[in-house]
């Protein structure tokens, strides 16, 4: 029964994001040409159907006792004067942590190949949209979500009090992934966009743009691009697996090994 | 004309379902909030786990007992929902799907509710000062009579028993160890702080050298 309450709840999530996003993507496309059911359409669809169905429960159980871990090594005492602030002092401490974290957390992804291992699994699809946003390897989401959190679990703040900001980051974070250009002027400098985040999956692994709901983090640290087109090819310039087990196994086991395991699988 | 009527109506739905969806998260439409716990993955995650609540309310569940009595803070785990009333409608259901290997929570719940079943059908009787599985005692916090039925595995022998009211180390021995855990506990501390700030000077350090070292466009 559960489960299929988690199964209604994808099915709705999916119909919920093409009604959001598809219209957009039809009138402010980036890539005229590109159509809805492009090229991996269906690889994404298993990234999609699995996060929601299978890892987006497992990112958040191990979360969940790493929060617990993290609650009990916090003295009481530093987190009793952290929460004796104003909250709307301490929702805006934990916005400006949870951005900085996730700003150099991701640019250690892009750095360390012990970290781009997973996280090139999201930088590897060729066609960004809406769905695209949901690439991820369970591991990464494990590391990215853990960081945007952290502050959060060591301030132990009431997150419930940051709900609208919360999901509006979710939807953003699935925004700046669609096919659409749309240009907003100077806002583009304080809230994240396609346009942005478009530069940030070109072919040069080192392309900036690594902030997601606000680009001020670029900004302040010199990774903010943001030419006046979008960029002419995006993905990874390495040789990686093109299918949904393949992406998954082969950052864990290593490219060599994954190509041996298959070689004998073929014979 | 036309295509500009177009573009400001689609413009225009796109920003009110955006607006209506952060509203509806933020519990404006009715009265159980469906706010989630934890931030997604910046990458484009879920919506949220709106969706996961059913799915992970098992081990949602354990983690409020569990924290609620020891760790109040982490509570911000737990989303906005009536946790326990769902739990209670939803017990027997988690139960059935436990055989679903993909729902791992489920299957945690399901764990921690055959612990339960087993304790509590193995003895009835003795009330016996006996300590309990922490996870299990929290399971019963709301029941203080299941609490004291938890001895069954335990359950005295007529020499334990005798052991238990002449022998006194008994008691001394757990004394001493409920001191040593508390001893253990406060270093934990400073130790698990300690480690913390490393880490956290370690990470913002390679995040600095990296910085300065490839300096990124
Ligand atoms: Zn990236
Ligand atoms: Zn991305």
């Amino acid at each position: 029964m559960a489960f299929l309450y988690l199964l209604l709840g994808t099915f709705l999530s999916f119909v919920f994001l093409i009604i959001l996003f598809v219209p957009m993507e039809r009138v402010f496309p980036a890539q005229k040409g590109q159509a809805i059911f492009r090229k991996a359409w269906v690889l994404d669809l298993c990234y999609f159907l699995g996060q929601y169905l299978l890892w987006g429960s497992v990112v958040y159980f191990v979360l969940s006792y790493f929060a617990d871990w993290l609650t009990g090594i916090v003295p009481s005492d530093f987190r009793t004067m952290l929460q004796s602030q104003a909250i709307w002092l301490q929702a805006i401490e934990a916005i400006i942590l949870s951005d900085l974290l996730i700003y150099w957390g991701h640019r250690l992804q892009h750095k360390i190949p012990f970290l781009w291992r997973f996280h090139k699994v999201h930088h590897s699809a060729e066609r960004l949209d809406w769905l695209a946003a949901h690439r991820e390897h369970p591991l990464d989401s494990i590391y990215t979500v853990g960081l945007i959190n952290l502050p959060m679990f060591i301030l132990g703040f009431p997150m419930e009090v940051l709900a609208g900001v919360i999901a509006f980051r979710g939807i953003w974070a699935i925004y700046i992934h669609s096919n659409v250009r749309l240009p907003i002027g100077p806002l583009k400098k304080i809230i994240g966009s396609p346009e942005l985040h478009h530069w940030h999956h070109h072919l040069d692994k080192n392309a900036g743009n690594y902030a997601n709901i606000s680009p001020l983090m670029d900004l302040l640290f010199g990774t903010y691009v943001c030419p006046d087109h979008e960029p002419e090819a995006v993905g990874i310039r390495e040789d990686f697996s093109k299918n949904y087990i393949g992406q998954l196994v082969e950052p864990i086991v290593g490219k060599s090994r994954w190509d041996r395991f298959q070689d004998k699988f073929k014979r | 004309m036309i295509q500009n009527a177009i573009k400001v109506l689609t413009l225009g739905f796109f920003i009110s379902m955006i607006t209506g969806f952060v509203m509806y998260r933020t519990g404006a439409f009715d009265s159980t909030t469906a706010s989630s716990a934890l931030h997604t993955s910046p990458n484009g995650g879920e919506l949220n786990n709106a969706n996961q609540a059913p799915n992970s309310t098992g081990n949602l569940e354990i983690n409020q007992q569990n924290t609620n009595e020891i760790m109040p803070s982490s509570k911000s785990l737990a989303p906005a929902i009536d946790l326990k009333k769902y739990e209670q409608e939803q017990k027997k259901e988690l139960r059935m799907s436990s055989s679903k290997s993909m729902m791992l929570p489920n299957e945690f719940k399901i764990d921690v509710e055959d612990i339960k079943k087993e304790y509590v059908s193995s003895s009835k009787s003795m009330l016996h000062p006996i300590k309990v599985e922490p996870t299990a005692s929290k399971l019963f916090k709301e029941d203080p009579e299941q609490i004291a039925k938890l001895q069954p595995k335990f359950s005295p022998t007529a020499s334990d028993t005798k052991q238990d009211i002449t022998s006194d180390p008994t008691k001394d021995h757990s004394i001493k160890s409920g001191e040593k855990e508390e001893i253990r506990k406060t270093s934990g501390v400073y130790w698990g702080l300690v480690g913390l700030g490393v880490l956290g000077i370690v990470f913002v350090g390679i995040g600095i050298f990296v910085y300065f070292r490839y300096k990124l466009r």
